[in-house]
């Protein structure tokens, strides 16, 4: 292992937690350099908020070591590290008004009186908060009570803010206006900020890489666009919704990419390498399948299952060589076809669209 | 017809018969204080004071009634401490651990005080406990389960993510305790005190074994008025002020945290 450096601004070395007999996280190494914007997702129970706790002291690792700004944390109480946080259902103080929520974290520093009111008046006022400083938090609404949250962090300066589902508690057109928002703080401001989420949609939009967890590990990290166009495995495919899982007999190779034998339905070309003869696994997102009632560039045949209407998209359910896909088509007003269930169609995809899943 | 309409005059009918024997006793009392006769006639031919002046005039009764006051008040206020530390403790558990504790710290009310006052008599004589500090511990005792579920009550709606974010914010935990936490709970704590002084103004039964010379507290003395001297009426008024003291406190504490809602939960 390499020694911490202060180029990091949280480090994870090794880190295991059990509680009980269940292990939450195990064996993670995870590194967070200056003003990364990290996601770390996964569905509920895969650890995530347990690694979060870690870095805020409020769990103490059951192995392994934490480090913020290179200092090693691993045994110091929350209230001593370098962070501050964003909880889930905001955790805004009731008996306080907002200008003593968002100055609480200086006063417990010892700051002067009138530093005090000056940070907390530019810091509502980036926020965009400025006339509500004397509300108290039972007079806002979720959004106005979100950017409390997020002003009573930033104003701490933190090495790390962390962000525990932050945006949950918002209906989904306002989660959507925050998402925007909380980039645009956080770049502006340069924090490093982790931010915990089973929202593919949310991390996408948010990251600057993006941690996906399962089972106490970490899968896969990498820039939302990695993830996205080249999941590591089956789990992280599905997670970022690819349904469409094939298995497919290697028949051809060549310097420019394999052929791959899909079933009864035909041959299909991929760009990527494989050995001859080997059965693979490949995976295809729904909106990279074409299908047609016919038509000479698509190899594969298959038969229409069921057809779904969804407003700005069509989903089309097909059969294949034994096997399910769904096909997605965004609607585009009078150039159906008329297409329906039960019809035998054609389908295929551009070589490069097909995603290399572990050999099967 | 509704089914309200219906229950309405069997609901009337129970709600006045629970006033009237809640609130029967207390103002026959009451009136019997004010009358100006030597004994008890109801209802009283005029009204006067001259049983409030003849209880102030008792220097026994005016020494209880004093001695009282201040072992309430230092009893209620370590009830309350104690209370506020369990209550914390046990609302922070969960399963069947913190189920037993609950029993525990409840466990005063049931058992009988007349028992509990034997029980501590035997405890304090073995460890040579004096009389004054035996009769506040037993008080303590006695209102510790009313302190406990109270604050427990108020810190079952505290959000325990307030801690968390107060230490995120650099509060040690001793400051997080201060600002955070029990200004949340001081409805619970407020009301606690209140209970745990109004049982121990009226405790009879452990003082009664507890006491010892120069030591009576106000039941005590009323008790054994009672029985050896027979002057209703100046007991009648010495009960009519230990009411009008208690109407005083709750109304005080309904001023500062609105007792209603803290009761409603």
């Amino acid at each position: 292992m390499t020694p911490p450096s202060a180029e990091f601004d949280v480090r994870l070395d090794r880190v295991s937690k059990t509680f009980g007999a269940v292990t939450a996280v195990r064996e993670t190494t995870l590194d967070i350099p200056r003003g990364t914007f990290l996601s770390i997702l996964g569905p509920s129970g895969c650890g995530k908020t347990t690694t979060l706790r870690m870095i805020a002291g409020f769990e103490r690792p059951t192995t392994g070591n934490v480090y913020i700004r290179g200092a090693r944390v691993t045994e110091v109480p929350p209230y001593k590290r370098d962070f501050s946080m964003v909880f889930q259902n905001f955790a805004l103080f009731p008996h306080l008004d907002v200008a003593h929520n968002v100055g609480f974290g200086l006063r417990m520093r010892g700051l002067p009186r009138a530093d005090i009111d000056r940070e907390v008046a530019g810091v509502l006022d980036l926020v965009k908060l400025s006339g509500l400083a004397d509300r108290f938090p039972r007079q806002l609404s979720g959004g106005q009570q979100q950017r409390v949250a997020l002003a009573r962090a930033i104003v701490m300066s933190p090495a790390v803010m962390l962000l525990d589902e932050p945006l949950g508690a918002l209906d989904k057109n306002l989660r959507e206006e925050m998402q925007i928002e909380l980039r645009q703080l956080q770049q502006k401001l340069g924090i490093t900020a982790v931010f915990v989420t089973h929202d593919q949609d949310e991390a996408l939009a948010l990251s600057d890489r993006i941690a996906v967890m399962r089972d106490g590990r970490i899968e896969q990290i990498g820039a939302p666009r990695d993830v996205y166009e080249r999941p590591a495995n089956e789990f992280v495919a599905g997670f970022f919704g690819v349904s469409n899982v094939m298995n497919g007999e290697v028949v051809h190779v060549d310097p420019d990419g394999i052929d791959i034998k899909i079933g009864e339905a035909g041959t299909v070309r991929l760009s990527f390498a494989a050995e001859p003869g080997r059965r693979i696994r490949v995976a295809v997102r729904p909106e990279k399948i074409r299908i047609a009632r016919s038509n000479a560039s698509l190899p594969l045949k298959a038969r229409l299952t069921d057809v779904v209407y969804r407003g700005a998209s069509t989903s089309f359910f097909l059969e294949l060589g034994g096997q399910t896909l769904v096909a997605i088509r965004q609607n585009e007003g009078g150039r159906e076809e008329g297409l329906k269930a039960g019809d035998a169609v054609v389908c295929g995809w551009d070589p490069n669209a097909a995603i290399k899943l572990a050999d099967g | 017809m509704s089914p309200r309409g219906r229950i309405g005059p069997a609901l009337w009918a129970m709600i006045a018969l629970n006033y009237s024997l809640v609130l029967g006793p207390i103002l026959v009392v009451v009136v019997a204080a004010f009358s100006p006769t030597d004994f008890f006639v109801f209802p009283p031919p005029g009204l006067s004071l001259r049983w409030f002046r003849a209880f102030f005039e008792l220097d026994n009764m005016r020494g209880a009634f004093l001695l009282s006051i201040q072992v309430a008040c230092l009893a209620a206020s370590i009830a309350t401490v104690l209370g506020t530390f369990a209550a914390i403790h046990v609302g922070r558990r969960r399963g069947a651990g913190a189920g037993l504790l609950q029993s525990v710290f409840m466990a005063p009310l049931v058992f009988p005080t007349i028992i509990l006052g034997l029980a501590l008599l035997l405890v304090f004589r073995t460890v040579g406990i004096p009389v004054l500090p035996g009769i506040v511990l037993a008080h303590i005792v006695v209102g510790l389960p009313y302190c406990f579920r109270s604050v427990l009550t108020s810190f079952q709606s505290f959000d325990p993510a307030l801690e968390e974010a107060a230490q995120s914010l650099r509060a040690s935990p001793l400051q997080t305790f201060l600002r955070v936490t029990l200004p949340l709970i001081r409805p619970g704590v407020l009301t606690g005190w209140l209970f745990a002084f109004i049982v121990s103004f009226g405790e009879l039964n452990t003082s009664l074994f507890l006491t010892g010379p120069g030591y009576v507290t106000l039941p005590i003395e009323i008790f054994s008025y009672l029985q050896f001297e027979g002057g209703q009426l100046v007991v009648a008024a010495a009960s009519t002020v230990q009411v009008a003291l208690i109407v005083v406190l709750v109304l005080a504490v309904e001023r500062l945290v609105g007792l209603g809602r803290v009761v409603r939960g």
